[in-house]
């Protein structure tokens, strides 16, 4: 089976034709973005342009996009920030969903979490989020840039913040928003000075502890199993819509195996970091993860 | 407007229910920071992780109103370099005096800008002492911040 799903956010595709003893269904997440270049006035070399394009804020001084330069930072972006977010998270798939038979053995396959960007100029095709780019003049190294406006040194490894021994937290912007693009808010939400139904970009909200610092959707390069929620979010969708397995259903539970199945109801699929093979009904049902299988 | 909260499933309620209730906690436990005069001002999220560091700063300033301001934003720069983390960000966008005695420091960040509002007080000995520091933080662009 290969299905998709378009959200607003991505479009998802679950394809369980890959599975078979060792490998796992695949859901994969696609971006799609468009870009548009910002450029100086008129047909000038170089110019300035507001932080957050903002007439009010300051402004920075911006050179002309060239041809290959536009090519070049397109690339450098949808390749880092894919190959940053692709293929980290396993979802464990507790309720069994999308059984299969492997020869004579029914298996369940966990799911690998893949993603696609695909970006491109915002007047070619339809995207998901477009975004406005500013090439930086060399002599400036900051720009005050939002969601939707980025800059040149975007993909750039810059210092976000200092950690509690003094250390330098570094992060490529382009890779925090992405993560916002599929729908992930910052680290600290939801902790004392940053209240969910607050402003959510207060700087408490990017972590006051190294550990949520140096999150990715913090201040660092970090990813978490808690990043995985736009998986998990789409994974949901298709078990809701898609026709039970023909295969295996699992068991009703016992008395005392209810509490964690009303548990796994409520969380049919939560994210690792690390590859579990597909498991055995048996397996499953003693919930048992397999990490290696020869 | 949060993206995960747009996204959020209904399904996942009970971290929901969970969530406002940090949150109102939050509200309970909402910085405070102890000034110089050994006042008490309450404040909204921090805006620096430096913020529990009390503030000593006063200064013997000369009568007249230039100095005084200059008095004042000086005071308020140390305290920023001191207070304030902006490793990531472009610096300081703005200083606007909200009135005689209050100052307002805009430090932009990417997706925000930091605002650090500084009370002070006048002694009337010629001193001048920051009274309170309540950060703040101004939303940029549309959607979610970077
Ligand atoms: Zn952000």
């Amino acid at each position: 089976m290969q299905k998709t799903l378009n959200f607003p956010r991505y479009d998802a595709l679950l394809n369980t034709d890959v599975c078979d003893a060792r490998n796992n269904a695949e859901l994969t997440l696609t971006l799609r973005l468009g870009f548009r270049q910002i450029n100086p006035a008129g047909t000038a070399a170089e110019g300035t342009y507001h932080d957050y394009g903002d007439a009010t804020a300051p402004t920075r001084k911006i050179i002309r996009w060239t041809p290959s330069a536009w090519a070049s930072w397109k690339h450098n972006f949808v390749r880092s920030a894919q190959a940053f977010w692709n293929g980290k998270f396993w979802l464990i798939n507790h309720l069994g969903y999308f059984g299969y038979r492997a020869g004579r053995q029914i298996f369940l396959p966990n799911i690998w979490c893949r993603f696609v960007l695909q970006g491109s100029d915002a007047n070619i095709g339809s995207h998901h989020h477009t975004i406005d780019v500013v090439r930086l003049h060399p002599s400036e190294n900051w720009f005050g840039s939002h969601s939707t406006l980025y800059d040149s040194l975007d993909t750039n490894s810059v210092r976000k913040g200092t950690d509690s021994h003094g250390q330098p937290i570094m992060q490529r912007a382009h890779v925090h928003e992405v993560g916002h693009l599929l729908g992930l808010g910052h680290v600290a939400i939801g902790q004392p000075g940053c209240p969910a139904n607050g402003n959510t970009n207060a700087s408490a909200c990017y972590g006051t502890n190294d550990h949520d610092q140096y999150s990715v959707m913090g201040e660092g390069m970090q990813l978490r199993p808690e990043h995985a929620q736009p998986w998990i979010d789409a994974m949901r969708q298709f078990a809701a819509t898609e026709p039970p397995s023909t295969v295996y259903t699992i068991p009703a539970p016992t008395i005392t195996q209810l509490p964690q199945r009303m548990l796994d109801m409520m969380f049919p699929f939560t994210a690792v970091m690390r590859r579990h093979y597909p498991r055995t009904p048996a397996e499953l049902e003693a919930r048992q993860m397999i990490t290696s299988r020869h | 407007m949060d993206p995960h909260q747009a996204n959020a499933m209904t399904t996942l309620s009970l971290f929901a229910h969970a969530r406002a209730l940090t949150a109102a906690l939050a509200c309970f436990g909402a910085a405070a920071i102890v000034t110089a005069s050994g006042s008490t001002a309450h404040a909204s999220p921090p805006a620096s992780k430096k913020d529990s560091k009390a503030m000593t700063t006063s200064k013997p300033c000369p009568k007249g109103n230039l100095e005084r301001s200059q008095c004042m934003i000086r005071l308020l720069l140390d305290d920023v370099a001191k207070t304030y983390d902006g490793s990531g960000g472009g610096g300081i966008s703005a200083i606007r005096a909200l009135n005689t005695t209050t100052f307002a420091v805009s430090l932009p960040q990417e997706g925000r800008i930091d605002v650090l509002t500084y009370e002070f007080e006048l002694h009337p000995d010629g001193r001048v002492a920051i009274k309170s520091r309540t950060p703040s933080t101004q939303n940029v662009g549309p959607g979610t911040g970077k």
